[in-house]
């Protein structure tokens, strides 16, 4: 059953000789290819492309570029990035010997499509491949990558982002945004924020800047270690932690054992009190937003 | 015995050899132990969740049964039709009590005292939609997307009474959960619950596997809020190894000078 829908496509004929690229390239528009670098074009249809498609990529080596456009299906644009390669190996651009043609020792990446989900996966972790990827205006987005950015524009949707040594940089997005990295900067502008969804952005070693509609309904826990917290936004301070997410009961509590448990709590934070969060809401509350980091600050900016 | 009657009952041309194997095999096969049960707390996860299924859907018929993936994330897409199915079923029994109580008092002269039904039908109520809300969270937390997963840990804040089920599965997430910003969320959910043991064992564990230097400054800094003495050795590993993140080293240090 799941062979029916399930349509698979790789990349094989695309990690075909250079010399078959040329031809493919003219039909979409010229793409800004930089001399050092291998691009593989492929468009993926989804199978219901009047339902919003997902687009999932995990990668160890590059970065990760998505883009929201008109389209209806997906535009991935994969480039290896050749000087990352080991230095004994040929660069793919050196022509073959004469009378000689290149085989395809495996393919760079492979690409699946099943119930309007693209998955992307690179066949061998140490290879680096930086990807741009064009996809209808609302899509879902779950990327990753260890050594690389990620960067998003103009798509709306559940986006889970997270690279460990780039930047993350969300432009114009909407829907709701889970999104990490450990020694990069996270920069965010959301113009529309999905009504009741919670939202992260944190950090270790990076700033974490957040730009939120003018009008957004939430609660912000925002935290920085060793840095400050900036905000244009008229925070409505709320001083209990435990508290934050709007459930304050005026009724005494029916169960003792909570009652315990957060008198415990509450004795023990009075003896250490390191808990230097804000909490705040913004526009009378609504969900969650997180917005944490160890090393840098945290700014979050009124949109317009 | 029943396999020598059968033996003596068969034709003498017959090779009772085979019959006899296929009796030893299953004579061996029976004296083989059953396995050893799953864990207690995967077992208590996949009744309640069963339970609630199958309360959601007694009223609808027993038309599907739930999906599996990948053997674990047992719900899907169960959340809101659950809802529904569960909010159908409190106002048909609502119906049924009421109209119930109506037959029964104009056929037996007032017999039965109504009011007391209505008091213990809306308590039965409040009760259901607890469980309701908390089955809410516990599906959410199993959800594929991380802004559902993230949604219900942080409704688990609006439980009064969460049951065990809930916490334990707050420390699924800590210890689990594939994405980083879940994974802090459910420290920040497991404060109120931080004198349970389960919870203090759980956190202290999850101190030493956790991948990501965030949380594990995160539960550092759960460990020096609460008190917790009983991880200074977890800290002092933490310390000492020169794999851990700088930050994350810097922050046990002073983690066990706040607790020392």
């Amino acid at each position: 059953m799941r062979n029916f829908i399930l349509s698979t496509i790789f990349v094989t004929a695309l990690a075909a000789p250079l010399a078959a690229q040329p031809s493919e390239q003219r039909q979409g528009p010229e793409p800004p290819s930089a001399p050092d670098a291998t691009a593989q074009r492929l468009t993926i249809p989804l199978s219901d492309p009047a339902r919003p498609g997902s687009v999932e990529i995990d990668i160890v080596m590059g970065s990760i570029t998505v883009k929201g456009t008109n389209r209806r299906d997906v535009l991935i644009e994969a480039r290896s990035t050749a000087n990352v390669r080991p230095p004994r190996r040929r660069t793919p651009d050196e022509p073959p010997p004469p009378g000689l043609r290149r085989l395809t020792q495996n393919t760079p990446f492979s690409v699946e499509e099943d119930k309007n989900t693209v998955s992307i996966d690179v066949n061998s972790p140490t290879r680096s491949i930086d990807f741009t990827i064009e996809v209808p205006l609302r899509t879902s987005l779950d990327l990753e990558t260890v050594m690389g950015s990620v960067s998003v524009e103009g798509v709306e949707g559940e986006l889970e982002i997270e690279s460990v040594n780039g930047a993350v940089t969300l432009t114009n997005v909407g829907g709701s945004v889970v999104a990490h990295t450990v020694n990069g900067k996270l920069v965010a502008t959301i113009t529309r924020a999905a009504p009741q969804q919670p939202m992260a952005f944190t950090s270790l070693n990076g700033s974490v800047d957040v730009t939120l509609p003018a009008a957004v309904k939430a609660n912000l826990r925002l935290r920085s270690d060793q840095g400050d917290v900036y905000t244009d936004f008229d925070l409505q301070l709320r001083s209990d932690s435990s508290n934050a997410n709007g459930n304050a009961n005026p009724n005494p509590n029916p169960n003792p054992r909570v009652d315990l448990d957060r008198q415990r709590a509450d004795i023990r934070r009075q003896r250490v009190d390191i808990d230097n969060a804000i909490y705040g809401s913004v526009n009378g509350g609504g969900p969650d937003f997180e917005m944490r980091t160890f090393n840098g600050n945290v700014y979050v900016r009124k949109g317009k | 015995m029943e396999h020598e009657k059968l033996s003596r009952l068969l034709p003498d041309g017959l090779d009772t050899t085979e019959s006899d194997e296929l009796d030893a095999t299953w004579r061996m096969l029976g004296a083989i132990d059953s396995p050893a049960p799953d864990s207690e707390r995967m077992r208590a996860r996949l009744d309640g969740v069963i339970d609630a299924v199958e309360q959601a859907h007694v009223d609808r018929g027993p038309e599907r049964s739930a999906p599996l993936r990948n053997g674990t994330r047992i719900f899907h897409s169960y959340v809101l039709q659950g809802l529904a199915a569960a909010a159908t079923l409190v106002i048909g029994i609502g119906i049924g009590w009421f109209a119930a109580g109506r037959a029964g008092g104009s056929a037996f002269g007032g017999s039965r005292p109504a009011l007391n039904d209505s008091t213990a039908q809306i308590a039965a109520m409040r009760s259901e939609m607890h469980d309701l809300r908390e089955m809410v969270s516990l599906s959410l937390m199993q959800q594929q997307s991380a802004t559902e997963r993230l949604k219900g840990v942080t409704w688990t804040g609006q439980l009064d009474r969460p049951s065990g089920e809930v916490v334990s599965a707050l420390l699924d997430a800590l210890m689990h959960d594939p994405n980083v910003n879940v994974r802090l969320a459910t420290i920040d959910a497991l404060e109120r619950f931080a004198s349970r043991e389960e919870v203090r064992r759980g956190t202290i564990q999850a101190v030493a596997q956790q991948p990501s230097p965030l949380v594990q400054i995160a539960l550092i800094d759960f460990m020096v809020k609460t008190n917790e003495r009983e991880s200074v050795p977890a800290l002092r590993r933490l310390a000492m190894d020169p794999q851990a993140n700088d930050a994350v080293r810097a922050r046990a240090a002073w983690g066990l000078q706040q607790l020392g």
